[in-house]
């Protein structure tokens, strides 16, 4: 099993962040991480309070990293990947739908040239549609 | 040849100011072009149903017209769970878990679409016209997806390209109904969606892109090419600093919705996530996570400082991946990668350590005249369009690059792959050629001159001249390839290699129909669970003509018992009686070519089926023992013990010296005499059917004596004892012989 | 020989008359003579009975039964009845049958005269017969360079109803006969001259005389054609103006079966010596004259070896057919609708007269259906066939561009039919009007239209969404 590195992004890259710093011990550095740190915080608390959406978005986010985790707790509680493919599509549709709600906030923050929001919605609702029905199959 | 001079008028319209009336003639001009596109695209490659017959070709065509029978006579759900006991007897085959169904799915739905709209064709007719009709397909996406490379008139020229070249038309004549012929317009289409999405970041071009992956993963084998490309393409853009929003949004939702797709088809299965092949796109979906979070945080924080930390985390996480790549490899997770894929990067590997992937034609190295052969003039304008394209690297030319490179040395390696190859060669070459156009073609001055009589004209007479003078070289180059690929499709790439062409004593054209004679015969009067042992090349055709059940097949999924007959052929009868016996065969079926001097014959594969066999039982058999002393392989006089007591040996010569007057019994393939000394009889089998021109000889298993004796006994004792009765009936039967 | 009289009095066939088992029939006539003659030159077997009987009741009477081993009755092809002069009375086979002493089952054709005969007077008249089984091979296995014999199996004495005064019986077709375990009495033995070979006479034999079997075994080198099914379809076009032939066989040689596999190089040393043999190497089918577009194909795709000789069609296996050797095939061809369609006073209607076979000469049919595809909207009013059928059914069959109920397909279907038949003929008559006729072009326009519409509208339907969502 390769790691569910979707979810992971945040807390893997800050883990990075914590070993480079104690390696290195080199000063600039973890100050440069910390200011790093400090302002995208900032940042990002500062468009979650601009626009409701983006809340809705990240806490739909979060609740999904956090039921893919479980998942994965569970199957290696048990220790048995049997079924195998309703696990794998139980994670995946976690997955998928994390980068498919990331895509859709990258184009709600600043939209792409020719894609209107309202559009980009719609082609997320699309997309998410053939995700879920492409899952339930798979899941039998 | 008319839509490629068209062309460059509609580009002309193009630099002209457009008013609504030029955007009709334009729009008028495109689809006419494309009719005609079409029109060349389907009717060059019905040479073959012209000059022979609507037959489905060569060898896996028939295993896939015979499964979709099977699943227009059955339902879907029984076909994915299709466990066929009528091959690799008495193994069978669980075919609905190991076949790419999207090539019989497509055209049984296209066979059911026809019968709702009142046009019940035959379902033979419908795969042996599915490869000219996606090729028209194919053409239009290509249109498309050059139309994103460069422009539209460039897209067109890439569009007739495609069309007629015969790279591509090797693989997708009338009557080639292989995953090919579906597979290389679902590539084309997937890239042209790849490219939309890359440019755009639509999730819903994205999410087509992944629904056609899935297509083209229902439909070949091949598919890994994708899954490997587009995060190359990605992987590329990341390293050259290009990385954005949209490249975040076209990946993930691409290889999310893709790959959870993919894994639907049940011979794919989890591979793609324990494979390696797949490995390196997983890779890049964690790598532009990582990315797309660094891009945040970049955009925060003052670019020097994002640099160091960049670079630190990069190293860490890239050098974690690795190592838990080959951490799950190690532990058995993932699957190592497959010979096949070895074979791509070292030649000999194959030949080393799979004889059977070897031993296929397909799979050997290209021979470089192919590349000439194949795509004519586009070959020497393919580096040309490469290099345009890297003057102007945008994005999606990466794409093209990555493509051409990658290909260009997979196909230097198998000759199949060229096939990948062609498409690339047809859009990097119209780009070319359109740039070339553009500039030389473009006679707009000339008018403008016209029109403005006031003006002094400025007549630049030489530069005309050049002008034209490079157009007219490069449009003649088009005719001779226009001229070439007809050529190259009417004579080399329409037979269907089941029936012959030839000419009769008369000088007419007639067809060696032995194959299908031989087959027939077997369809009709053998029992219909009777079991045939033939050379694996033949079983899916034994399979789809003879309707009767075969020892190996095409699918060469099971290395030892292809190796089973692979010893029969090469043991002396008394050993393969046993053998065969053991496993039930009723007939034996070796093709001979000795007669007519078809080259493609068993004696002269004999040599694999001796190497697959000396693989698995090296004491039994071995490789050396079928050369002669000079350790030449030959098969008259002077042909090895080994070899002339095989059973294959045997059954090719049997009666073959009586046909002829002494001394002219030669073997036509190999140019040996073979006499009467040199054959000796068969006492463990017997001949029951040998066609018009003896290419297929059929024989029967001998039921053991009544009277339990050994049946090489028997055989020795009868002919002691009708030594003394001389052969009557000595005349030389009139061979009326066809060349 | 066969004129077209003879298939109305087969019909007769249909109003099947009945005798009572047992009514004493030995009563009511006896054979004054009775010549049987029958001809092996063929793959099925003809019999011709050349009979004078006399009256021996006391009343009148005017229909004669031949009695036949039931096996016989169950292959019968057809049966006819004359007067010498090629004058057709009728004759028909009877479901009656009787069960003699030995268990052997005797079934009937009945002859019924054109006027009774009055008691004491005598009458003279002809019965064809021909049945679909012929000598079995002897010996069953042989050699290519062999050649074929064939076993012939029927009575010295005649098997009728009737006591019989004086008998002759004659095998013809034939150049070689020898008789099997001939009986000690050379009274009994036959007699060969040129290509017949014939006992007796023999007199005054007993009705259901119990025989004395004759095994006569003759050269008969050449193979022996067996069609065990025929699908025949006929499609009528008026749009076209053409009538379309498609024809599947499953052929078979019931001859002798090689005693050895079989070796190419014998084969074509035979070919050398011979052109004949007991293998079919051509099959040459006559078609209705005028035929265009011949096709020739197989279960694997099509054969090239055929050629087309005016009317006759010459198709070349794949592959020789020995005996016992199956070989399937499908052939079609097209003639013009004209040559086979008539026109009748009542408006829109139409008589189609179709040949029911188009097969090889020198063949037997086991089993054969002949389906006549008329356009979509068609009305049958009457169908007429001269030969008797076993079943007919008119049912629709969905075809290119059939959009409404399909094709009107009448199936006929036969059994034990012989190629003699050849010149028979099955009469359709229907009414297609010109409604019909328009119907199919509109209807398959309007659906184009609908198709092309609903296209339009859907495009426009996405373009809403789309604006909307903007």
């Amino acid at each position: 099993m390769s790691s569910p590195k979707g979810e992971k992004v945040n807390n893997a890259n800050n883990n990075a962040v914590k070993e480079v710093k104690k390696d290195k011990k080199v000063s600039s550095v973890s100050e440069d991480f910390n200011i790093a740190f400090a302002n995208t915080w900032k940042s990002y608390v500062k468009q979650l309070n601009e626009d409701n959406r983006f809340k809705l978005i990240d806490i739909f986010c979060l609740f999904l990293v956090i039921i893919a985790a479980v998942q994965c707790t569970f199957m290696i509680t048990i220790w048995d990947n049997f079924p195998f493919n309703a696990f794998l599509s139980g994670f995946i549709i976690c997955v998928g739908q994390f980068v498919l709600l990331i895509s859709l906030r990258l184009q709600l923050a600043e939209s792409f040239a020719g894609i209107s929001k309202n559009r980009a919605f719609g082609e997320f609702i699309l997309a998410s549609l053939i995700l879920h029905f492409i899952c339930l199959h798979f899941i039998n | 040849m008319s839509s490629v001079a068209t062309n460059a008028k509609s580009h002309t319209n193009n630099v002209a100011t457009p008013n609504w009336l030029v955007q009709l003639i334009q729009t008028i001009l495109i689809i006419t072009i494309f009719i005609t596109i079409f029109g060349a695209a389907i009717s060059s490659r019905l040479f073959s149903v012209i000059k022979f017959e609507s037959i489905i070709h060569e060898f896996d065509p028939w295993f896939n017209f015979r499964a979709t029978k099977y699943l227009v006579s059955h339902s879907f759900y029984e076909f994915l769970n299709w466990f066929d006991d009528r091959t690799w007897y008495p193994l069978g085959r669980v075919t609905g878990g190991t076949l790419y169904p999207g090539l019989m799915t497509t055209s049984a739905a296209i066979w059911h679409l026809f019968r709702k709209i009142g046009l019940p064709i035959d379902i033979r007719n419908i795969c042996v016209l599915f490869a000219p009709g996606f090729a028209g397909i194919t053409a239009w996406a290509t249109y498309e997806f050059t139309k994103e490379i460069k422009d539209s008139s460039a897209g067109l020229l890439a569009a007739a390209f495609i069309a007629i070249v015969p790279g591509y038309i090797s693989r997708s004549v009338a009557g080639s109904y292989d995953n090919e012929a579906i597979a290389i317009t679902l590539l084309m289409v997937t890239f042209m969606l790849w490219i939309k999405a890359q440019k755009t970041g639509s999730i819903l071009y994205a999410t087509s892109a992944a629904v056609f992956y899935f297509y083209m993963v229902s439909a070949w084998g091949g598919y890994v090419f994708i899954t490997n490309l587009i995060p190359l393409h990605i992987f590329i853009l990341i390293l050259m600093g290009r990385y954005n929003s949209r490249l975040y949004s076209a990946y993930t939702t691409w290889y999310a919705i893709g790959t959870l797709a993919s894994m639907q088809i049940p011979f794919v299965g989890f591979l793609p996530i324990r494979s390696n092949d797949h490995m390196a796109a997983l890779g890049v979906f964690g790598l532009i996570q990582i990315v797309a979070f660094g891009n945040f945080v970049k955009s925060q924080v003052p670019s020097e400082k994002f640099k160091v930390i960049m670079v630190v985390s990069l190293i860490i996480i890239l050098g974690l991946g690795f190592v838990g790549l080959f951490g799950l490899t190690y532990f058995g997770f993932i699957a190592p990668w497959t010979g096949r894929f070895y074979s791509l990067w070292d030649t000999n590997y194959a030949k080393i350590h799979i004889p059977i992937i070897a031993s296929v034609s397909e799979h050997q190295p290209v021979a470089w005249p192919a590349f000439f052969f194949d795509t004519h003039f586009l070959i020497w304008l393919f580096p040309v369009g490469v290099f345009l394209l890297f003057m102007d690297l945008k994005d999606e030319h990466v794409f093209v690059i990555a493509y051409s490179v990658l290909c260009s040395y997979f196909t230097g390696v198998m000759v199949r792959l060229m096939l990948t190859l062609t498409p690339i060669v047809c859009v990097s070459a119209a780009v070319a050629l359109s740039k070339l156009f553009d500039v030389y073609l473009d006679f707009s001055d000339v008018v403008r001159n016209f029109s403005h009589k006031d003006e002094k004209p400025t007549w630049k007479f030489t530069n005309y001249i050049s002008r034209l003078f490079v157009s007219g070289t490069f449009i003649f180059y088009i005719y001779l390839f226009v001229f070439h690929s007809t050529w190259v499709t009417r004579f080399a790439y329409s037979s269907p290699s089941v029936v012959l062409p030839s000419t009769n004593k008369n000088g007419e054209p007639t067809l060696i129909d032995d194959f299908r004679e031989a087959y027939y015969w077997l369809r009709m009067n053998t029992d219909e669970d009777a079991k045939v042992a033939a050379w694996w090349d033949y079983g899916y055709q034994i399979g789809g003509m003879a309707d009767r059940t075969t020892l190996v097949d095409n699918n060469t999924w099971n290395n030892t018992h292809i190796a089973i007959v692979g010893k029969a052929m090469a043991s002396p009868e008394e050993v393969s009686y046993p053998l065969l016996k053991e496993h039930d065969v009723d007939y034996v079926l070796v093709i001979f070519g000795g007669v007519l001097g078809f080259s493609g014959d068993d004696i002269n594969k004999f040599l694999w089926m001796v190497r697959i066999a000396e693989g698995i039982w090296p004491d039994e058999v071995s490789e050396s023992s079928f050369y002669n002393e000079n350790n030449d392989y030959r098969v008259d006089g002077s042909a090895s013990k080994a070899m002339k007591e095989s059973l294959m040996y045997k059954m090719s010569f049997k009666d073959f010296p009586d046909l002829f007057n002494a001394g002219q019994s030669q073997d036509k393939v190999r140019g040996q005499t073979v006499t009467q000394a040199d054959v000796s009889p068969l006492d463990y089998f017997e001949e029951v059917f040998t066609s018009e021109n003896w290419m297929v000889r059929i024989y029967k298993l001998r039921d053991e004596d009544a009277e339990g004796r050994d049946l090489g006994d028997v055989g020795t004792f009868e002919r002691s004892s009708t030594k003394a009765l001389k052969r009557k009936g000595s005349k030389r039967p009139d061979f009326d012989l066809r060349v | 020989m066969f004129n077209t009289f003879l298939w109305v009095l087969i019909t007769s066939l249909l109003c099947q008359r009945v005798i009572c088992d047992e009514l004493n029939l030995s009563s009511t006539w006896e054979n004054v003579n009775l010549n049987r003659i029958i001809d092996l030159s063929r793959s099925y077997t003809r019999e011709k009975l050349q009979i004078t009987v006399k009256n021996i009741g006391n009343k009148p009477s005017s229909i004669y039964y031949l009695a036949y081993p039931n096996e016989i009755i169950s292959k019968t092809a057809l049966i006819t009845a004359s007067l010498g002069d090629s004058q057709f009375i009728d004759a028909a086979l009877v479901k009656d049958t009787t069960t003699l002493e030995d268990g052997s089952i005797i079934g009937y054709g009945a002859v019924s005269f054109p006027k009774s005969v009055e008691p004491g007077e005598d009458f003279s008249f002809e019965v064809s017969i021909e049945y679909n089984s012929c000598g079995e091979p002897y010996p069953k296995h042989i050699d290519i360079f062999e050649e074929q014999h064939l076993l012939f199996r029927t009575g010295r004495y005649p098997l009728s109803a009737y006591f019989t005064k004086e008998f002759t019986l004659k095998f013809l077709g034939s150049t070689s006969y020898k008789e099997l375990n001939e009986p000690q009495d050379t009274n009994l033995h036959g007699t060969a001259e040129d290509i017949a070979y014939s006992y007796g006479p023999f007199n005054n034999i007993d009705s259901y005389y119990k025989n004395d079997v004759i095994e006569l075994v003759y050269l008969h080198n050449i193979p022996l054609n067996k069609v065990v099914n025929l699908q025949r379809d006929i499609w009528v076009s008026h749009w076209a103006g053409s009538l379309q032939f498609e024809e599947y066989y499953e052929l078979v040689n019931s001859g002798a079966k090689l005693n050895k596999g079989f070796s190419r190089l014998d084969h074509m040393k035979k070919q050398r010596q011979t052109l004949h043999g007991h293998y079919r190497g051509v099959i040459d089918t006559v078609l209705p004259s005028g035929a265009f577009d011949h096709y020739y194909t197989d279960l694997v795709g099509m054969v090239s070896t055929y050629q087309v000789n005016d009317d006759h069609f010459y198709l070349k296996p794949r592959y020789p057919i020995y005996g016992g050797w199956k070989y399937n095939f499908t052939i079609g061809w097209t003639n013009v609708l004209s040559d086979f369609l008539r026109t009748t006073e009542e408006k829109d209607t139409y008589i189609l007269s179709v040949p029911i076979l188009n097969g090889p000469p020198d063949t037997t049919y086991d089993n054969t259906s002949v389906s006549i595809y008329l356009m979509e909207g068609t009305v049958v009013e009457e169908v007429d066939v001269p030969v008797p059928y076993a079943s007919v059914q008119i049912d629709t069959k969905h075809s290119y561009f059939d959009l409404n109920k399909g094709h009107v397909k009448v199936t006929f279907n036969f059994e034990n039919l012989v190629d003699e038949l050849r010149s028979g003929r099955i009469l359709v008559k229907y009414r297609y009007d010109s409604t019909a006729f328009y119907k199919k072009p509109i209807s398959i326009a309007s659906y184009i239209f609908i198709a092309l519409i609903s296209f339009f509208t859907l495009a426009h339907i996405n373009l809403n969404i789309d604006n909307k969502q903007k």
